[in-house]
């Protein structure tokens, strides 16, 4: 059964406060790059930078990271892959916002950061969710969340985007 | 989307004119053609009505005179390879095209892309089921309605919506009508009935919305998603009656904001579900007791409705959408100097009233019922624009031009008790009188507003009209009465008929009392911006913002609503007058009410008066105008005579002689043209029988050219008679001289003023507009200058033929003395071409398997 | 009905019908193109002490109704119209236009040429005007020398402090003489509000431990207002949500340094374009203004633009740089008018449920 919980009005409104958050948090927007976990963090990161950009009419580095070889949940992972930089910008004294559609166990954004040492120094990591759905077992929380929505751990969160998937919102699949 | 890669697009017309069709989808190509083609793109226009401005004068690239069927689009895909497909100017009809389009591939294999709509839109518009689905995914209400194939199944239904319910017949194999079921006794009945004639034993019962207020909204929606709307419009008559038939109103009358932003709400809602680009009209019902509604009809192709916003508001409807669909922004729609920049984003707000009356065929079809239920029978309306209720009402049907409608509210009618109440609770076409005699006899507003479901606010309207027509009888000459008389919308005419005095001492009177004309501009910001859409109508009040037009002015009275018969076509003639009196540098000024009409479109005349032509109407235009020429046509031969006889200069285009009956045997004639001197010959017609196209057919086929040896030759020999023949008459204009077979030689019969249907066909058969001649003959111009680039039609390959179309079907008219084929019952005609007269009347045919001809 | 006459600071005489109270009354005169919602206009309390021309040509048609009401008593000091529906007490037994203006006291004048009017005023601003029964010199002079009161806000706000309670977020609201809009929005998000007077410092705000602050509309220039409200509003804006609306926006941006300016010509009406700058959507709504913001004065370090009126580009929302404070200049809860922009009070309730964090 789905169920959608999340309209693509309330989406909306939910990457607009996030993006001010960013603003508010950030004392601005210098130095901020956005990097999205593949695939519909990436596309949640490009909607932010694009909220960025019509505000502040500055253009945000948006990168994307493939998590999957990383991930320590993984069977094939059990042997670690070598941690490879896939962003071609520097995070080096950067501010850098992780962005990801759901945050869950804490185990993709784990791998996240691991992904992202190999590009130097950042000034700070923050995390942005467009939903938190809780059942967290690593000691990660984000800094700035769409939505929470309490979820069963059999309970399937579904984000859609437009550009994947026709159309934005938020579904609980049961 | 990207608009760098449209270098073509294909627009497909409506075809002939007919019932629902009066013309608003060849305004609107008119306009989205030519502003499509001032973006760069080249257009390519298929149609096949022959009474198409569109078709003409340059408003697209490339016109195909072809038939309006799958095949036929095909072939011009393969040939033309446009980029895209407009589906929304074209009616259902073009919809159901295109899905046939869309079926055999031909879009995908020729990589025409659909603009505006998804394809799951167009089988929403062809398959109602489907659009009510959808609307029931986006949690908007639609109206119950269930198959069953038993009357337990039935009884289900009713338990969820409760009576009234509406119960038709699944694939009736006769003629069968929707029941309304009040109570468990009629139910039983209508089941009983449905399933017997029912070929799969079903019926379709469906929860009743009959007698709740009519709602219809029209807005835009660009490929941003940026909406608006454009206009909300409240039907006068309650759900039950066809909205073509019934009067509406712009803006809204009677609702709440609350329930308006409800609508509002619900229609761009609709369009970015349905993720609709262009404009879209959606008909709501609503329940005036709870506030709860449903949504009854998506729109999104242009019709009457959009054709209504348009003209109501003055908003640029058809150049705006003309940008959307080619992938423009409303923020980026560059509109012409005379509006505001940001005009085409600015939600429409309107300081008048506009009042729509249908105009029914029933003075010429008499042996079709008159009642007024669920289709439309409508062939055109009208417009009328006032600063209130009471004055857009009485302007609207004044302007339907029929005598009938006239409110002259204390006029007693012959209806006994019985035979009122009938006809408030069952109506008919002019219903007006029927309302009014009611509150004559003192039936109370509340119990009338019961019996008909209409508003009692409209009732409060009519008792104010009725009040004012007393005190208007009661005073002869007062000034005071008659100021409130046109203040309210009556006329001279009216108070001289109130008065029993004379039309022009009336006149007089008020002139001398300074009760004066005043006009304002409709345009759509209600004052707050400086619009400029030289678009003007009458009311009585302080301001007056029409200044004289400058340059040399021409006033031409226009056709008035769409109707039944040979005039069909005038709306044609108009707006052809209009283009080239434009291009001989005359500032032409229209008067007119036909909100569907092209000759509307802002195009086309320098300046625009949407009023009704009774006499004084017209009167009060020139008094400002004072325009050195006026035209009239067709049916105003009377009013052209009245104002010839006051001193103006007026040229009649009147072809409204008796025509005799030509229905079969072949029978040629001669086209000619004259400027009093000289005359010039088009080419030899034809008019054969109908049942050379199919059988069952009543109208006949006009032909032309004739290239036959014989009657050319016979025709050269007949040459110095006809220059004879037509120069007696004396008169500039145009001319068909009929021959006769006498002993096995052609002679001359008669001779009569061109048909519109005729000069429509020569005009698309030579490629070169007859009405141009006409107009600079009827100027003065020797022919000489004129025909100086008609081309020799013996050297012209293809045959055109042309036919009427008819009503009948529609009307559901079966009685054989009516179904006569005459002109006087066309509603459309369709043109088409050949080789040979064989392939022409195939290809007039194909398509048109349906059509009454 | 008897003629009356409609008069104006300039000179210009109208001659009308009267209809709700025959009182003589003198107000600044401003014309409103809305298409709908006449008793709501009629009833917002930003038009305290002025007369109203509608452009729309009938009003009045469907009455009076018990749920269109933006404020309990209306103080509009005259109502203009072309036509005014002669409506009796209808099926749904419901005022009419006219009995409630004889009600409250408020005179109408129909039969005027507002097109005319509106026009007028749309090159003159708005001016003071009175509605009386003879037009002469005295008539005049009395239009002349009445001078209109400078304190609409302590005219119609709240003198004591109300609730309208509910169960879910905290929400107080200062109120300027709010629109039964906003109420009528925060109980759709049952929010639990308390009504303070304009005049609540701080202190009382704070010991309500709220979850966030609401400046509601209201009448008026701002900067009639005593300077107490801006000490108000920089106190509480970085502590807790703030969503401020109509004067309530004005207040916030000068409580950030901004200045206020007359708007010429004004917005009445809910036609306009206006761009969400974030989104770069375009969204109609209610506005009534004859204040904005002036944009050079604002400090863009500190201040955000978050919409603009895209016919004459002037600010309609502004947002705090560093804290969920954030208004608008127009009416997003309707009434009359579209209501796509009620969306910005879930804005508001999902920035106060964020400032609380996680409800597990």
């Amino acid at each position: 059964m789905q169920k959608e919980v999340v309209d693509s009005m309330a989406m909306k409104r939910a990457l607009t406060r996030i993006t001010y958050e960013i603003i508010e948090q950030n004392k601005g927007i210098r130095d901020v790059v956005l990097v999205g976990i593949k695939t519909r963090g990436v596309y949640v990161a490009q909607r932010i930078a694009e909220r960025l950009h019509q505000l502040e009419d500055a253009v945000i580095p948006v990168g994307a990271l493939d998590i999957t070889p990383f991930r320590d949940d993984q069977p094939q992972n059990a042997i670690q892959n070598p941690v490879a930089y896939q962003l071609d910008f520097s995070v080096a004294d950067k501010k850098v916002v992780l962005v990801d559609d759901v945050l869950y166990t804490g185990r993709t954004i784990r791998a996240a950061l691991d992904a992202l040492m190999g590009g130097g120094r950042p000034q700070c990591i923050s995390l942005a969710v467009l939903v938190d759905r809780g059942h967290r077992e690593l000691p990660i929380r984000a800094d700035f969340i769409g939505k929470n929505i309490p979820t069963a751990s059999q309970e399937r969160i579904k984000v859609s985007v437009t550009e994947v998937d026709g159309h934005d919102g938020i579904e609980i699949i049961s | 989307m990207n608009n760098q890669a449209l270098q073509k697009v294909l627009i497909i017309g409506a075809g002939h004119n007919d019932i629902g069709r009066e013309g608003q989808h060849d305004a609107a190509l008119t306009q989205i053609g030519s502003a499509i083609r001032k973006l760069g793109i080249a257009v390519v226009l298929v149609d096949n009505n022959a009474y198409s401005v569109a078709a003409e004068n340059q408003f697209a690239d490339k016109v195909y005179l072809e038939p309006l069927t799958v095949a036929a689009l095909s072939r011009i895909i393969e040939v033309e390879q446009p980029d895209a497909l407009i589906p929304s100017l074209g009616g259902i009809q073009t919809v159901n095209l295109i899905q046939g389009l869309i079926r055999n591939n031909v879009l995908k294999n020729n990589q025409v892309r659909l603009l505006q709509w998804s394809q799951e839109v167009i089988d929403m518009i062809v398959n109602p089921a489907l659009m009510s689905n959808r609307l029931k995914e986006i949690r908007e209400p639609v109206i119950a309605s269930q198959v069953v194939a038993s009357s337990a199944e039935a009884f289900a239904v009713i338990r969820k919506v409760g009576f009234p319910v509406i119960v038709k017949s699944v694939a009736p194999r006769v003629e069968a009508s929707r029941q309304l079921c009040e109570d468990e006794d009629d139910l039983e009945a209508a089941l009983a009935m449905g399933f017997k004639v029912s070929a799969t034993k079903q019926c379709i019962v469906e929860q009743s919305i009959v007698g709740y207020k009519e709602l219809e909204f029209v807005a835009v929606r660009d490929p941003k998603d940026t909406a608006l709307l454009i206009s909300g419009m409240e039907n006068f008559d309650p759900v039950g009656i066809h909205s073509a038939d019934s009067i509406v109103f712009a803006p809204t009358q009677t609702i709440t904001d609350q329930e308006y932003q409800q609508f509002r709400t619900a229609t761009l809602k609709i369009m970015r579900k349905l993720r609709l680009v262009g404009a879209c009209h959606v008909q709501f019902a609503l329940d005036p007791a709870t506030q709860q509604y449903f949504v009854i009809k998506v729109t999104p192709y242009f019709d009457r409705t959009m054709a209504l916003a348009a003209r109501a508001t003055g908003y640029p409807l058809a150049r705006v959408v003309a940008n959307l669909v080619v992938g423009i922004s409303l923020a980026e729609v560059k509109l012409p100097s005379n509006y505001r920049k940001q005009t085409a984003l600015i939600e429409p707000v309107l300081d008048h009233i506009v009042c729509r009356i249908p105009v029914w065929p029933f003075n010429v079809l008499k042996r079709v019922s008159h009642q007024l239920d669920t289709v439309a029978e409508s062939t055109g309306s009208v417009i009328g624009v006032g600063r209130s209720t009471e004055e857009a009402l009485l302007k609207g049907l004044r302007a339907t031009d029929e005598s009938r409608y006239h409110v002259i509210a204390n006029r007693p009618q012959n209806y006994s008790e019985g035979e009122l109440i009938q006809r408030l609770i069952h109506p008919q076409a002019g219903r007006m009188l029927i309302l009014l005699e009611a509150l004559n006899r003192g039936y109370q507003i509340d119990e009338l507003a019961e019996l008909t479901k209409i508003d009692a606010f409209y009732f409060y309207k009519l008792s104010h009209i009725i009040e004012i027509e007393a005190a208007l009888r009661e005073r002869p000459f007062d000034v005071h009465a008659l100021g409130r008389a046109k203040y309210f919308g009556f006329t001279d005419e009216d108070a001289a008929n109130a008065w029993h005095a004379d039309v022009a001492k009336v006149h007089q009177f008020a002139l001398e009392n300074e009760i004066q004309v005043t006009f304002k501009e409709i345009e759509p910001t209600a004052g707050e911006f400086t619009e400029q859409t030289n678009t003007y109508y009458s009311t009585y009040e302080f301001d007056n913002e029409s200044r004289q037009q400058t340059g040399r002015r021409v006033i031409v009275i226009g056709t008035g609503a769409n109707r039944i018969g040979t005039n069909h076509g005038n709306d044609y003639l108009v707006s052809q007058l209009l283009f080239y009196l434009k291009k001989a540098d005359y500032e032409p000024i229209l008067i007119n009410a036909n909100p569907n009409s092209v000759s509307m479109t802002p195009r086309l005349a320098a300046k625009r008066y949407v009023e009704p032509k009774q006499y004084s109407d017209i009167l009060n235009v020139l008094a400002i105008e004072k325009p050195s020429l006026i035209f009239t046509t067709y049916h105003d031969y009377r009013l052209g005579q009245h104002l010839a006889a006051d001193g103006y200069q007026v040229i009649q285009i009147n072809n409204d002689l008796p025509r005799r009956q030509i229905k079969t045997n072949d029978s040629p004639a001669v086209e000619v043209i004259t400027d009093g001197t000289d005359v010039a010959i088009f080419g030899i017609s034809e008019i054969i029988a109908g049942n050379n196209l199919r059988s069952n057919v009543r109208g006949s086929v006009n032909v032309f050219p004739i290239r036959d040896k014989v009657e050319n030759q016979a025709v050269t020999a007949l040459q110095e008679d006809i220059q004879k023949r037509v120069l007696a008459f004396g008169v500039p204009g145009l001319y068909t001289v009929r021959l006769t077979i006498k002993d096995d030689a052609l002679q001359l019969a008669s001779v009569e003023p061109m048909s519109i249907a005729m000069m429509a066909l020569i005009s698309k058969a030579s490629g070169s507009s007859v009405t141009r001649l006409l107009l600079h003959v009827k100027l003065g111009e020797p022919l000489a200058r004129v025909m100086y680039d008609y081309p020799d039609v013996n050297r012209l390959k293809p045959i055109y033929v042309q036919a009427n179309t008819f009503p009948y079907n529609q009307l559901q008219i079966y009685d054989e003395e009516e179904v006569t084929g005459e002109p006087g019952h066309a509603t459309g005609t369709v043109i088409a071409h050949g080789e040979t007269l064989k392939s022409a009347l195939e290809a007039l045919n194909a398509g048109n398997e349906d059509t009454d001809f | 009905m008897a003629d009356r006459y409609l008069i104006l600071e300039d000179g210009s005489v109208y001659l009308g019908e009267g209809f709700g109270s025959p009182a003589v009354s003198t107000g600044e005169i401003v014309f409103n193109t809305s298409m709908t919602g006449y008793q709501e206009i009629i009833t917002n309390q930003i038009y305290h002490n002025q007369i109203i021309a509608f452009t729309q040509p009938t009003i009045g048609s469907y009455g009076i109704n018990h749920d269109s009401y933006e404020s309990i008593l209306p103080t509009v000091k005259g109502v203009v119209v072309r036509d005014v529906a002669s409506i009796s007490t209808n099926r749904q037994r419901r005022w009419s236009l006219d009995q409630y203006l004889k009600q409250q006291n408020i005179p109408g004048i129909s039969h005027i040429d507002t097109r005319h009017l509106a026009k007028q005023l749309r090159a003159s601003g708005p001016m003071k005007a009175s509605i009386v029964d003879v037009a002469d010199a005295h008539a005049f002079d009395q239009l002349g020398a009445t001078v209109l009161t400078n304190q609409q806000v302590a005219a119609v706000a709240t003198p004591k402090p109300f609730p309208n309670p509910g169960t879910g977020l905290n929400v107080v609201v200062v109120d300027f003489g709010l629109k039964h809009g906003i109420l009528r929005e925060l109980s759709k998000r049952r929010c639990n509000v308390t009504v303070l007077p304009y005049t609540a410092t701080t202190e009382e705000i704070i010991n309500l431990d709220p979850d966030g602050v609401v400046l509601s509309t209201g009448p008026g220039k701002p900067q009639d207002l005593p300077a107490s409200v801006l000490t108000m509003i920089q106190n509480i804006q970085n502590r807790i949500p703030l969503f401020a609306i109509g004067l309530g926006h004005e207040l916030f941006a000068m409580a950030n340094g901004a200045q206020i300016m007359k708007l010429a010509p004004e917005h009445h009406g809910a036609n306009h374009p206006i761009r969400e700058v974030i989104t770069n959507q375009i969204i109609y709504a209610s506005q009534g203004q004859g204040f904005v913001v002036d944009p050079d004065t604002v400090d863009r370090d500190k201040l955000i633009t978050t919409f603009v009126d895209l016919i004459d580009g002037t600010i309609q929302g502004l947002r705090f740089r560093d804290f969920p404070a954030f208004s608008v200049q127009f009416f997003p809860d309707g009434a009359p008018g579209p209501i796509e922009a009620r969306d910005v009070f879930d804005e508001f309730v999902e920035s106060m449920q964020q400032a609380r964090g996680p409800v597990w």
